[in-house]
């Protein structure tokens, strides 16, 4: 009652705002029809009112909203509360009938595990050890079943306690066997020779690695001075391709030095010859001299003659153109001499030419033969010196290539740090073998106690937990083939 | 002047590997044979750079690296792990212990000398 009068409320509330404008709107139009008031004062009126209505008016609606949801939720939640109600229902039906079939189930495998536990009993009661003895009378409920099963535990727990010496027994059997012995004297020696292999292959390793390093400092030193020979050190003008160029510009600058003092030769030659034709004119004119002489010679003569006809008057004439006579003759004869003597020089001059000529020629053959020799000679040096270049670069290149292989061998080497790993591992894993056998043994003979047997799943999972290595994890599942891959990382 | 490398590793073949690697570099190399000789060799020297392997008797690596940090003298000294080890567990170790990089055997000598260079020149 009370929600639908709320209900009704609400009806009317939302029917409210559309009939009070038009009254407002009506008694407003009187009243200022009947006061005068201005259309404008009327309008902002009804604008205030409108605006107060339309914002009541939206209140109002969110209320009838929320009033419609809530009825709704509520619909809706008892309706799920029922369907809730049902399938809880339906659900426990299920599951007490599933229960039903397990406990029936699990009640045949405790009927099944009871008459295996009878007959294992029973098997073991046919051994050495003495029978006990079942209950005669055996209720069919599992109850009774087990309760009978408890006493022959009991009943078995006794026995064995009272059989222990058996145990001791098969110890001593086992000890018969000699394995323990065995164990305790071989694993020393496994030992040893594991720590013996690793400590070889350590020293063998690195004196390898020494030997390798020696190699590639020798081929270092071989290649920086081969290229000493051919370039020279740091630089310098000390190599043998300098030394060759340095040789070639020497060399030519002899055989230029040699032209050269061929050509001075041929200059003087050249003067020589230029001497000859000196003597020549000197010749012509010694013989001037000769004819000068004859005639003054004639002219003396012929003044002798007028003066031996002149008299005595002539006398004194006379003995001048005796004199005259006398000096003509002596400058004929030494114009002789000087014609001979010139002849004498022309011929000393012209051996002298024919000599040096000769000695020019030789020395013309000669400079070709030693332009010839050093051309010769530098151009074999030459070839030779591209050869040892050529050997050089080859030696730096091989040396390269060599250090690359040697960085790849110092790689490899490291597998002996891998090997001595593992080996340290399983070292360290038999001593704890012996270790162990050890201290049963003093627990054995000292305290008396009886050996529990090791506990090989711990042992391994121990073992397990020593791995450093990838390919230990992979070759104690059996893996092989690991690729072994270097990495880096930075932090 | 040529820089300093301390090299700690038990195994004679790595040391000599290591050594002549980084001295055809060029560089001076110290070797000791675990953490405590390590220690020992430090001995206020200048180190420009430590190698350390992890596992090793007496003292391991990362406890070397610890006791090494605790020095004034080598609080920024970087340091390379050289080692078999790759599991995270000891990464993150050796990475809280102020270790800069962890390289796993065998090394490349190219690779491991561009990280010595790297962590020298830093």
């Amino acid at each position: 009652m009370k929600e639908q009068r709320k209900s009704r409320r609400n009806d009317y509330e939302l029917k409210l705002p559309l009939l009070l404008p038009g009254g407002l709107g009506a008694l407003i139009l009187a009243v200022s029809s009947h006061f005068a008031i201005s259309g404008l004062v009327v309008s902002a009126v009804l604008m205030v009112i409108t605006v107060g209505l339309y914002f009541w008016h939206q209140n109002s609606y969110q209320t009838s909203l929320q009033f419609v949801q809530q009825e709704l939720s509520k619909n809706f939640q008892q309706e799920n509360e029922q369907k809730m109600k049902a399938l809880q229902q339906e659900h426990n039906e299920t599951l007490s009938r599933v229960c039903i079939e397990q406990v029936q189930k699990n009640d045949e495998r405790v009927q099944i595990l009871l008459a295996d536990l009878e007959q294992r009993f029973n098997a073991v009661s046919h051994l050495s050890l003495e029978k006990p003895k079942f209950a005669e009378t055996e209720s069919d409920s599992i109850e009774a079943r087990l309760e009978n099963l408890v006493q022959h535990f009991d009943l078995w727990a006794n026995t064995l306690s009272a059989q222990s010496t058996n145990f001791e027994n098969l110890e001593q059997l086992q000890d018969n066997v000699g394995l323990f012995p065995l164990c305790q004297q071989v694993l020393p020696v496994w030992s040893n020779q594991i720590e013996m292999a690793k400590t070889h292959s350590e020293e063998s390793v690195a004196n390898l690695a020494q030997r390798f390093d020696a190699l590639s400092q020798r081929l270092d030193a071989a290649v920086v001075a081969s290229q000493g020979t051919m370039e020279g050190d740091h630089g310098s003008k000390e190599g043998i391709v300098d030394l060759l160029k340095s040789s070639q510009l020497e060399l030519g600058s002899i055989t230029k030095a040699l032209s050269a003092s061929l050509g001075e030769k041929e200059h003087l030659l050249h003067s020589i010859e230029a001497l000859s034709n000196f003597t020549d004119k000197l010749s012509g004119m010694a013989s001037e001299v000769s004819n000068i002489a004859n005639q003054t010679n004639l002219l003396a003569l012929n003044a002798a003659i007028q003066s031996a006809r002149a008299g005595d008057a002539g006398h004194g004439f006379s003995v001048v153109a005796d004199e005259v006579r006398k000096l003509a003759r002596l400058s004929g004869g030494i114009g002789k001499q000087i014609n001979e003597t010139i002849g004498s020089v022309n011929d000393a001059i012209e051996d002298t030419l024919l000599i040096s000529h000769r000695f020019a020629e030789q020395d013309k053959q000669t400079l070709n033969k030693a332009e010839r020799t050093i051309d010769y000679v530098l151009g074999h040096f030459t070839r030779a010196a591209a050869g040892l270049t050529n050997s050089a670069e080859l030696l730096r290149t091989e040396n390269t290539a060599i250090n690359d292989e040697i960085s790849e061998v110092f790689v490899e080497l490291q597998f002996q740090d891998r090997v001595s790993q593992i080996l340290t591992l399983i070292n360290n894993d038999l001593k704890k073998l012996e270790q162990h056998l050890s201290e049963l043994e003093e627990k054995k003979s000292q305290h008396g106690e009886i050996v529990s047997p090791i506990n090989t799943e711990q042992w391994i999972d121990e073992l397990t937990q020593t791995y450093t290595m990838v390919e230990q994890h992979a070759a104690h599942d059996g893996v092989k083939n690991i690729d072994t891959q270097t990495s880096i990382t930075f932090f | 002047m040529a820089k300093t490398i301390l090299f700690v590793e038990d195994s004679a073949s790595m040391r000599q590997v290591m050594m002549t690697t980084l001295k055809r570099e060029g560089y001076d190399v110290i070797t000791a044979v675990d953490g405590q000789d390590a220690l020992t060799k430090l001995d206020g020297k200048k180190i420009h750079l430590i190698i350390s392997d992890v596992n090793m008797p007496n003292m391991d690596g990362i406890t070397f690296v610890k006791k090494a940090k605790q020095l004034p003298a080598y609080k920024f000294t970087p340091v390379i792990m050289l080692t078999t080890e790759s599991q995270e567990s000891k990464m993150n170790e050796g990475r809280a212990a102020g270790v800069k990089a962890w390289i796993v055997k065998p090394f490349q000598p190219p690779h491991l000398l561009a990280a010595v260079s790297q962590l020298i020149m830093a």
